[in-house]
């Protein structure tokens, strides 16, 4: 992948969908791919940002620094929102 | 005998307790120091003074005899805004500053307000401005392409939620969309409104011109002039909106500054516009109950590379006020005697005890310049072929808080903070940019909440405390400096006028808690570098820094007389 891009890991069509709708308010490029950990889509995100389902928790990684998810949320579309911001470099607004 | 020098500050008060034993130079035991509690001067601030030799005295398994005070003055400080827009008569135009980083749109546009609700209806003749409550995007952009389908003519469009783009890009990305606006329930339904938005790094244009305004607002000319506040008030906003009311005088709503009643009986206006009078000169200040012995001040600082933000600061008319009183009472000295059970002596002058602490600084000797940079004053002292002449000067270190306090919208406590610690602008949870525009990378991520913030960045242990302000570092640090030279530099500069200027060429020793904060000693430097002085940084009794220089000054002095 080298387009920029924030990348979701998942095929839950619902989650896709707000998680869509918050990075769409915020101009930012997302990518859906298959299920996999927040690191691993975060490590495939060329702007080093992932998220990705968790039981019922979204969770947001960082391709660097430790593995452990950096935010991890119930509501899909503020944390797409933060992961959105985060990519534009904006302050994040109401946290988890 | 045990004795104790007490200088109680505006926010600090230190406690050096010493031996005085006949024939010898006293021997220092503590130099202690905690926050000042209640006004200088007060019987509050005995609490702060008996904690602190409490405390000491627990340490050191004897009390002190006597406590030795200098004849205190207190100093008063505060910011006034005397144009905050909320006093501002915006002309009959009411006017809103979305929170939102993402409008949808571009350009601006004029219409009447109605409800989302509203356009079920037939369509009215004039254009609209609906506006859109907390709702599901696709169902308020299904609503919205109904009317529009149905004849409504949409100008634009203000969303309640976080929607706009979602909206925007369902019904018209042409559109000009505001969202995130918190108060839409307040927008007058009915009224004629105009609204822009601009492209993504931009700020509007039209509404922040007072004549563009009055028409898109259809103004009669002769309320044009009245809506130069409510421009005014949208300058460096990316998007906004302006609605039209009643009609008024549009005239500034302008507070009239208090006065400041000189010695000679004539008065100038505490203004931020008007520079403060020389030392001394002024001897009442409108709302200040007291005889003063000096008053000062100062206001926001101006970039000089941001016109936008200059003429944000400056439109606040904001003024930073310090004042230093005559004081008549002794209750201080009164509820110390009381509770302590031991003497009090007022010992002299705070800048005599000054001197005298200053000298206890390796290699100073007796300097012949002695300046004290406190939270109230700055004292300065010239000693210089057996004559001494001191000045008190009102406005320092709580002066420069109260003016990053204003700045940053913080209050004077994180104020307090802002000025003595760098700032970084956390750029992604592992980037810091500084002051100076470099970066660090940081092992473990930044929190959430400091992310793409101005933060104050604690230098013990590194940690970030995010502050509301837009501004990047370069520039906060620009302002905070500025703030520095505008009231501890200038007032160093009136002090030296007062004192009849200061001889060229000798040794000035900085004390006071000012005196710790490198950015205040550069400024000083500065302001004095035409007299080729050496300025050193006191370091009194060669172990407590610019720290304690009147408490350790107060036992000095008062074992020479004892």
């Amino acid at each position: 992948m080298s387009a920029p891009a924030v990348v979701l890991a998942t095929d839950d069509a619902e989650l896709v969908r707000l998680v869509r709708a918050a990075f769409e308010e915020e101009a930012v490029p997302l990518a859906v791919v298959a299920p996999a950990p927040a690191r691993a889509a975060a490590v495939r995100s060329p702007l080093g940002i992932g998220l990705a389902a968790r039981g019922d928790r979204l969770e947001l990684a960082l391709a660097t620094g430790p593995d452990e998810p950096w935010l991890v949320d119930d509501d899909p579309r503020r944390l797409g929102r933060i992961a959105a911001r985060l990519a534009a470099r904006r302050p994040l607004g109401e946290l988890p | 005998m045990v004795v104790a020098g007490v200088d109680v500050g505006n926010a600090t008060t230190e406690v050096a307790i010493a031996r005085l034993s006949p024939g010898r130079e006293p021997e220092f035991l503590s130099v202690t120091r905690g926050p000042t509690t209640g006004a200088k001067g007060s019987a509050a601030a005995a609490d702060g003074v008996l904690d602190l030799i409490i405390r000491a005295s627990r340490r050191l398994g004897e009390e002190p005899s006597r406590i030795l005070l200098a004849d205190l003055h207190p100093v008063e400080t505060g910011l006034r805004e005397l144009a905050a827009d909320e006093e501002r008569d915006l002309g009959g135009v009411a006017i809103a500053r979305p929170v939102s980083a993402t409008p949808s749109g571009l350009g601006a546009a004029a219409g009447r307000l109605v409800d989302l609700d509203d356009l079920t209806g037939d369509p009215a003749g004039d254009p609209v401005i609906p506006i859109v409550p907390p709702l599901d995007f696709d169902a308020a952009a299904a609503r919205l392409n109904d009317a529009r389908q149905r004849g409504w003519r949409l100008a634009a469009i203000v969303v309640t939620n976080d929607d706009g783009v979602l909206i925007g890009n369902r019904v018209d990305r042409t559109l000009p969309i505001i969202d995130e606006v918190a108060d839409a329930a307040d927008l007058s339904r009915g009224a004629w409104a105009a609204i822009e938005v601009a492209p993504p790094g931009g700020v509007v244009e039209q509404l922040a011109d007072p004549l563009r305004l009055a028409v898109l607002l259809a103004l009669d000319p002769s309320r044009a002039r009245g809506a130069r506040n409510a421009a005014r008030a949208l300058v460096g906003h990316r998007a906004a909106i302006a609605v039209r009311g009643e009609a008024s005088s549009g005239a500034s709503h302008r507070d009239a500054p208090p006065l400041a009643t000189l010695q000679d009986g004539s008065q100038v206006a505490v203004d931020h516009a008007v520079a403060p009078p020389a030392h001394g000169a002024v001897r009442r200040v409108e709302g200040v109950d007291a005889e003063l012995i000096d008053a000062f001040w100062a206001p926001l600082p101006a970039p000089d590379d941001d016109a936008r933000l200059a003429l944000a600061l400056h439109a606040r008319r904001a003024v930073g006020l310090a004042v230093l009183a005559e004081r008549g009472d002794r209750v201080l000295e009164a509820a110390l005697a009381e509770r302590a059970g031991c003497e009090v002596v007022v010992v002299g002058a705070e800048t005599a005890a000054a001197v005298a602490g200053a000298s206890t600084t390796p290699g100073a000797g007796h300097a012949p310049i002695v300046i004290d940079m406190g939270g109230g004053t700055v004292d300065l002292h010239v000693g210089l072929d057996g004559s001494a002449r001191a000045v008190a000067a009102a406005g320092a270190g709580h002066l420069v808080d109260r003016i990053c306090g204003a700045i940053l919208g913080v209050d004077h406590l994180r104020a307090e903070q802002a000025k003595r610690l760098p700032t970084v602008h956390v750029e992604t949870p592992f980037i810091l940019r500084h002051e100076d525009g470099g970066r660090t990378f940081l092992e473990r991520p930044a929190p959430a909440r400091c992310v793409a913030h101005l933060c104050l960045a604690e230098r013990r242990d590194g940690s970030l405390d995010p502050l509301e302000a837009a501004l990047p570092p370069e520039l906060w640090a620009r302002l905070r400096r500025a703030a520095k030279r505008d009231v501890i530099a200038a007032n160093l500069r009136r002090a030296a006028e007062a004192v009849g200027g200061l001889p060229a060429g000798e040794l000035a020793v900085l004390v006071g808690g000012c005196a710790e904060d490198q950015e205040v000693v550069d400024e000083v430097s500065l302001a004095l570098a035409d007299l080729d002085l050496a300025i050193a940084r006191g370091d009194i009794l060669g172990r407590h820094g610019p720290r304690a220089a009147v408490a350790v000054g107060l036992v000095l002095l008062h074992a020479e007389t004892a």
